[in-house]
């Protein structure tokens, strides 16, 4: 229950005009900021969202692989550098990015997250690396602005930002596949 | 397992659907993309703004009506894209036959820093490119909201960078005699503009 005030918490800040007005003055902030503080907003807000509407989730994702790629087709959405445009210009769109983050991909991703098999996180995250590293190339060697409201310059910091990304999720993909992890879960088990 | 299988068919088709109807059925994945298309389809229209030239000459935009128009978007202090631009401009100009400037084309570089770029300024600017005030004319446009309207109509976005820049869009834009906007070209290619223009112009006197 806590975490749900906290994420809602969250939530309810990134929506306040101010701060979502300096947010998205910067491309940066707004791509890996506020879209990231929303998805973790989603996060903190699902183990509530799990217990109220217990059979949505039994049903219709089990396996948890439905969840997964609801996750991954809100972020394609969130990656077209489009949508960052129109975010800021149709309010349609402002607030779908406030419901798909968060609770399209959020709730979703930590719902699924446990039923899934190692093998299948794993290509999950090598998925989301080269998913990533393609934004990268595309943001940072782009001789054109590909969004209409920010500067060539932030557009090369997203690149860079997305860089980052990959490589620390190819770190944690090593890490995850060539130490041992047990002894971090053993108590959950006992 | 059945309804996960339900479920993630149902996901993938939200998925498709939403993706094609933001990317205009997968043909526009950036603003600037979608904006091209926009203008391409809007009626035609010559706004009706007044411009001076480097000679410090006044027109109303309307009079270029009737010729097919190539034109571009500048300030004169840019240092970045600008230069290269209005050199590849002067390119275009030299490979295309001198007998279409007489009636059938006009080439066009608007400044949107009104500020700066005074007469006098234009004036110098287009000395370095050689540009003559019949064929090549550099516009200011003295008022601001009209300013506005002229880049509105076609699109152009401007925005401040750091307290002298500015970014915008880089491109050269085709008009043809009726005002539409045929043409959004790639100001870094100019054999392949000059190609497309005189193809135009071609077609026009065969008329």
């Amino acid at each position: 229950m806590r975490q749900f005030y906290y994420g809602l918490a969250l939530f309810l800040f990134l929506a306040l005009p101010p701060v979502r007005h300096l947010l998205e003055s910067i491309m940066a902030m707004h791509m890996h900021m506020q879209m990231m503080l929303l998805l973790v907003s989603g996060l903190l807000m699902a183990p509530f969202i799990q217990k109220k509407f217990p059979a949505l989730f039994m049903n219709f994702n089990k396996s948890g692989y439905p969840g997964l790629l609801l996750f991954l087709v809100i972020i394609l959405y969130w990656l077209l550098p489009r949508t960052m445009d129109e975010s800021l210009e149709l309010w349609t769109v402002e607030l779908f990015k406030f419901i798909s983050l968060p609770f399209l991909a959020g709730v979703p991703i930590r719902d699924s997250w446990p039923k899934l098999r190692e093998a299948s996180q794993v290509v999950f995250f090598l998925v989301l690396g080269v998913i990533f590293s393609v934004m990268s190339y595309l943001y940072v060697f782009s001789e054109s602005t590909l969004c209409n409201n920010y500067l060539m310059t932030d557009q090369k910091t997203v690149g860079y930002g997305f860089m980052f990304l990959a490589i620390s999720i190819l770190i944690y993909v090593l890490l995850i596949l060539f130490t041992d992890q047990r002894q971090y879960f053993e108590k959950d088990s006992s | 397992m059945k309804k996960d299988i339900a479920a993630g068919i149902g996901i993938v088709v939200f998925g498709i659907i939403l993706l094609f109807f933001t990317t205009n059925g997968f043909t526009a994945f950036t603003m600037e993309q979608q904006r091209v298309q926009d203008l391409q389809a809007q009626p035609p229209e010559f706004p009706d703004v007044e411009v001076v030239d480097q000679t410090g000459e006044s027109y109303n935009f309307r009079e270029f009506e009737n010729k097919h128009v190539l034109m571009t978007f500048i300030y004169t202090s840019c240092a970045a894209a600008c230069p290269e631009m209005s050199t590849n401009m002067k390119h275009v100009y030299e490979l295309t036959e001198g007998k279409y400037f007489e009636d059938d084309l006009v080439f066009l570089s608007i400044s949107f820093d009104t500020k700066r770029d005074t007469v006098e300024v234009l004036g110098r600017y287009a000395e370095y490119f050689n540009a003559d005030a019949e064929s090549w004319k550099m516009l200011r446009v003295p008022d601001d909201k009209e300013l506005e309207k002229l880049l509105s109509v076609y699109g152009v976005t401007v925005i401040p960078e750091g307290d002298a820049d500015y970014q915008h869009n880089t491109s050269f834009y085709i008009l043809n005699p009726e005002g539409r906007l045929i043409e959004v070209l790639d100001y870094k290619d100019p054999e392949t503009a000059a190609e497309i223009l005189e193809k135009y112009l071609r077609e026009q006197e065969e008329k």
